[in-house]
């Protein structure tokens, strides 16, 4: 079953009155449980990409259904909905706020949700402290953490509400090569653990290495590697 | 909207620096306005509890009408008063239940006697007027009417007693008196002469013992004020014939406060002027107290836009921030609300510091008219009167205006693209 489909999907806008596109009819088909690997220079559109595949840009051409979810017809609140439950977002500068500790970071999509009781949310963060190997930082601040912690809260709080797909926009981008295999090998062992689906994009060729399909985006086109 | 709640007062601390700048003006208006609210609740305090207490609400007080020419003022009908037919007119409105009259006792009168040890002759001024008007300001045991073989009842103006008490008292080192300690005080009067006018005629002199029983706000503010029936016989006395009667002023009495209007409008048609003392000076109490409130507002809503600067500044600054919440689910409504609760959050705290200053520098204030200033009639125990509701609006108008000022802020807060600004 396709977790992601996307179809025909196109983006642009004018520029000296003249369409420039983003995104120029890009289809692609993505099961539970895979990697997916976007390749592609600065600009090239992957990002673009992401973003709609995470209902966090709605104009666009074409049709995107995630989960069986169709997010053109979604509205704001919907979509908000949609990102809070279906999606999460790992980036390359992690996202984290600095004026709240690793925990309330983890937390905070749980500040936009309701339903879940006080006790079962203490016993999934802990776990996924547990799983990224940062119980010794749960209360520190994320000035005070190196980037691979950084990420790895990150990874937390994306994984906090049990998504379906997981957006990566250059995750290991501001890693050392140590610290982004060892990110990368986490991603790995969580898809195998909890099924999740990844898209990663990427400029970098080491990301391959774990992906199960690799696409390559130039000019808004995509195109399996 | 719990964790939305708390993940704003988070970012008040963060920010608190900040916001804390812009408030400044915020807390000095709330403060003006406490100040200013209070010191106007206090001085309608004196006034009304204290100067203007005893003027009954269905009492019209009528008087001659008075001319003013540059600085001087005449009483245009005043050497004849209000005669017997005006009065006679006026009972006859509509709602006029009875009137009580005043009149001067225009002849010569001198007072004597011993007041703490010193024999004391001075000339005097004495009104007439209706028992009846001053019954309930008559006190326990004693009587304010025509008796022939008693002592001539005297009643005096409250206003007359604290004089004493805050300058002559303390000029002539004197004992400051209280109402129960002055009353019963015995003392002569003598009728048909004064060191003014001398004596016209000797054999008309007459001494008469008079009585303290009272203290009203209807006795002349200097002199002193029998019943009516002493003047005329007084009158009689001097001049030797029954004078044509004339009133220095009516108490007309309404059978209630909603025919005033109507009663006031018909009196004023004739010529005669109302007493609007109590309206006049709740009036300019009133304006000024609305003047002073209105700048501390003033004060309070420029300070909103301090406050709004400070948000789109932070707001600005956080956009990153609002696309991450956003990203991970927050929906516009909720970013405005969150802006919305740390705006309030910041005008509560405001409004109370503000509420707290205005009291502190209610208190100091206070502290210094009290002990600094010399004393003087009426002078109160305290120049404030600091009511709880006052404090309540005050803050709710802090609240108020901090929301305001957050509201354009909010707005675009809530309108910024969550794909760009985390990518910022």
């Amino acid at each position: 079953m396709d977790i992601i489909k996307l179809e025909n999907i196109s983006k642009g806008f004018l520029f000296d009155g003249k369409r420039k596109d983003i995104l120029n009819g890009v289809n692609l088909n993505v099961k539970k449980g895979e990697i997916v690997a976007i390749i592609g220079p600065s600009g090239s559109g992957k990002s673009t990409l992401l973003n709609i595949i995470g209902g966090l840009d709605n104009s666009y051409e074409g049709e995107a259904v995630i989960d069986g979810v169709s997010l053109k017809s979604l509205s704001d609140n919907q979509l908000s909905k949609f990102r809070n439950e279906k999606v999460g977002f790992i980036f390359q500068h992690f996202n984290l706020l600095d004026h709240l500790n690793c925990y309330e970071n983890v937390y905070l999509p749980l500040y936009f949700s309701s339903g879940m009781k006080e006790s079962e949310i203490r016993q999934r963060i802990e776990y996924l402290f547990e799983r990224v190997r940062l119980t010794h930082r749960v209360r520190q601040y994320p000035p005070t953490l190196s980037g691979g912690e950084k990420q790895r809260v990150a990874i937390a709080r994306a994984l906090l509400m049990r998504p379906a797909v997981l957006l990566c926009d250059e995750p290991t981008g501001d890693l050392d090569d140590n610290t982004a295999n060892a990110i990368l090998d986490l991603f790995e062992s969580i898809r195998n653990e909890m099924s999740v689906t990844f898209v990663m994009v990427t400029h970098e060729e080491r990301i391959t290495r774990i992906a199960d399909d690799i696409y390559s985006i130039k000019d808004g086109i995509l195109v399996k590697v | 909207m719990k964790g939305i709640s708390s993940l704003a007062l988070k970012n008040l601390i963060r920010n608190r620096k900040a916001v804390l700048l812009s408030s400044i003006g915020i807390i000095f208006g709330i403060a003006s306005f406490v100040f200013f609210m209070s010191l106007g609740n206090g001085i309608k305090s004196v006034v009304f509890g204290k100067i203007l207490a005893n003027l009954p609400v269905n009492i019209i007080e009528v008087t001659p009408r008075s001319s003013t020419i540059g600085i001087f003022s005449f009483s245009g009908i005043s050497s004849s008063g209000i005669d017997n037919s005006t009065v006679e007119t006026i009972s006859y409105i509509k709602g006029v239940k009875d009137i009580y009259k005043e009149i001067v006792l225009d002849v010569p009168i001198q007072a004597r006697g011993e007041f703490f040890s010193r024999r004391i002759v001075t000339d005097l001024a004495a009104t007439g007027i209706d028992p009846e008007i001053v019954r309930s300001d008559i006190k326990e045991g004693y009587k304010f009417e025509y008796n022939e073989n008693g002592p001539v009842p005297v009643i005096v103006s409250r206003h007359l007693l604290e004089l004493y008490n805050s300058n002559i008292a303390q000029a002539m080192k004197l004992p400051k008196l209280t109402q129960d300690a002055i009353l019963g005080f015995k003392f002569k009067l003598i009728v048909g002469k004064s060191f003014l006018s001398g004596i016209k005629d000797s054999s008309k002199v007459r001494e008469y013992e008079c009585q303290l029983v009272g203290f009203s706000d209807k006795a002349i503010l200097l002199g002193i004020t029998i019943p009516i029936d002493y003047v005329k016989k007084f009158k009689e006395d001097i001049e030797g014939k029954q004078t044509k009667e004339s009133y220095k002023k009516l108490y007309v009495i309404a059978e209630n406060s909603q025919v005033i209007p109507e009663i006031t409008k018909e009196i004023g048609s004739m010529g005669l002027e109302i007493d609007r003392t109590r309206k006049t000076i709740g009036g300019v109490i009133s304006i000024a107290m609305l003047f002073l409130g209105t700048l501390s507002i003033l004060i309070v809503a420029l300070s909103a836009i301090n406050i709004s600067n400070t948000f789109a500044l932070l707001i600005f600054e956080r956009r990153r921030e609002i696309g991450i919440l956003r990203a991970v689910g927050a929906t516009r409504g909720d970013i405005r609300f969150m802006i919305f609760f740390e705006a309030a959050v910041a005008g509560l705290i405001n409004g109370v510091s503000g509420a707290f200053s205005g009291v502190l520098f209610i208190k100091i204030t206070d502290y210094f008219a009290r002990t600094r200033i010399p004393d003087f009639p009426y002078k109160p125990d305290t120049f404030f009167d600091i009511h709880f509701s006052i404090l309540i609006i005050a803050i709710l108008f802090s609240i108020f205006f901090c929301v305001l000022g957050a509201m354009l802020p909010s707005i675009r807060a809530s309108r910024i693209d969550p794909a760009k600004a985390i990518t910022m």
